[in-house]
């Protein structure tokens, strides 16, 4: 009796257990951002830096490849701050704006009609696949009339493809 | 487009970059076309990419397209053309290309089906018509001549024993000059000429020199007298003799002797 419970007790303890499979997945990126042009702040006047040609300055362009239609935002915004520059002491006034400069599709220049606006960004919906060339310009004047003080001076423009 | 692509016999387009800018209002239709030609068909094209930009506002487009490789020899001239309202600026057209050099297997003995293209290449310029003397570099007259020239043996064996000869002679030569010399030694030793040499060694005044000596006799006492009975040590001597170290310990040693006096 204790043999056949003994057995009885080994069979069941051999039916249940336990394993762990794993699953493996990886995600290529559909959307990448590129910086296609830095941009370079121009110095027209002792109390203003900007970024447009005619004062001196080079704008920045960024490119984003989408491979996937339809399912990304691109949101990029224009610098509100310095990164990095000599100690100021008054008020900065920025202002800029985004633009679709180039495309690799004639229908991509609906971006340009269909973007969103608020604050410093920009918003565009990539409803194609390809490569959009996005130009972005800032100017920043200090105080009333005031001279920016010698020294360098370093800001960012934000750029993000956000999946729908 | 033979001012666009080298003309080169081979080659091959794989590829077409354009970039142009338009201006045009947002609510004009506006189509752009760009094209080449057939060359093989005469009113047909071998590429065409079309941007409508009917109800869309202008800008500027860059694009990279990738056509199967086609022949220059087909590919002909390109051109922009434009349907309705609006302006093309700033265009920009480039070819990606490629060429083939095994295209005429003739231009590299590495390519495939070389020795056949060239074979036929022969026939096709009459160039291997029967009777055709090639002038074969190994039946140059000068070299066939020293081909066929017979060795003569006999002359090659009499001139080694010369050679033979002339050696024995010369090393007999060397054996004679060491000879002569051998025999002036052994003329040294021969007995008259000994016998004339030691009668130059026997005159009567060299003898006399040795054999007429006289010597006075008695007895020959010692001169020199040794007064104190004592030989005291030279301590300078030690130096001398490289004994400095030794003379230098004795010092040391008697030092100790001499002050325990003075006490």
């Amino acid at each position: 009796m204790n043999k056949l419970l003994t057995l009885c007790l080994m069979l069941t303890a051999t039916s249940a257990f336990a394993n762990e499979v794993p699953i493996e997945g990886s995600v290529a990126s559909k959307c990448s951002i590129f910086t296609d042009t830095p941009g370079v702040y121009g110095n027209p006047t002792a109390d203003k830096l900007s970024t447009d040609p005619a004062d001196g300055g080079v704008d920045p362009i960024v490119r984003i490849d989408v491979v996937l239609a339809d399912a990304y935002k691109a949101k990029i915004g224009w610098p509100t701050d310095f990164s990095s520059s000599p100690a100021l002491n008054d008020a900065l006034n920025w202002n800029g704006s985004v633009t679709v400069s180039q495309v690799s599709d004639a229908s991509m220049s609906a971006y340009e009609t269909n973007k969103v606006l608020y604050d410093n960004i920009t918003e565009y919906d990539l409803t194609l696949s390809g490569s959009t060339w996005f130009k972005v310009e800032s100017d920043v004047t200090y105080g009333v009339g005031k001279s920016l003080p010698g020294g360098s001076y370093k800001a960012y423009v934000t750029a993000e493809c956000i999946a729908k | 487009m033979s001012d666009v692509l080298p003309p080169q016999a081979g080659l091959t387009v794989g590829g077409i970059v354009y970039r142009y800018s338009v201006s045009k209002e947002v609510q004009d239709a506006y189509k752009v076309y760009i094209e080449n030609l057939d060359k093989q068909n005469p009113g047909s094209l071998v590429f065409q990419s079309i941007d409508d930009w009917s109800g869309l506002p202008g800008n500027t487009i860059k694009k990279n397209i990738a056509i199967p490789d086609v022949l220059i020899d087909r590919f002909g001239d390109g051109q922009i053309r434009t349907e309705g309202d609006g302006s093309v600026d700033n265009a920009n057209v480039q070819y990606y290309y490629k060429y083939d050099k095994c295209f005429n297997p003739i231009s590299d003995p590495t390519c495939p089906g070389w020795a056949d293209a060239l074979y036929k290449y022969l026939l096709d310029n009459d160039l291997l018509k029967e009777g055709v003397v090639f002038e074969d570099p190994y039946w140059n007259e000068f070299v066939q001549a020293l081909l066929n020239a017979k060795v003569d043996r006999d002359k090659i064996e009499e001139e080694a024993e010369e050679i033979e000869d002339e050696e024995e002679e010369e090393e007999k030569q060397t054996l004679q000059r060491v000879l002569a010399i051998n025999e002036k030694v052994i003329s040294l030793v021969k007995g008259l000429d000994q016998d004339a040499i030691l009668l130059v060694m026997d005159r009567p005044e060299v003898q006399e020199l040795y054999s007429k000596r006289t010597i006075a006799g008695g007895e020959y006492l010692e001169t020199i007298e040794l007064k104190d009975g004592k030989i005291n040590d030279n301590a300078r001597a030690g130096v001398r003799l490289g004994l400095a170290s030794s003379v230098k310990h004795e010092e040391m040693v008697s030092s100790q002797y001499k002050r325990k006096t003075n006490e």
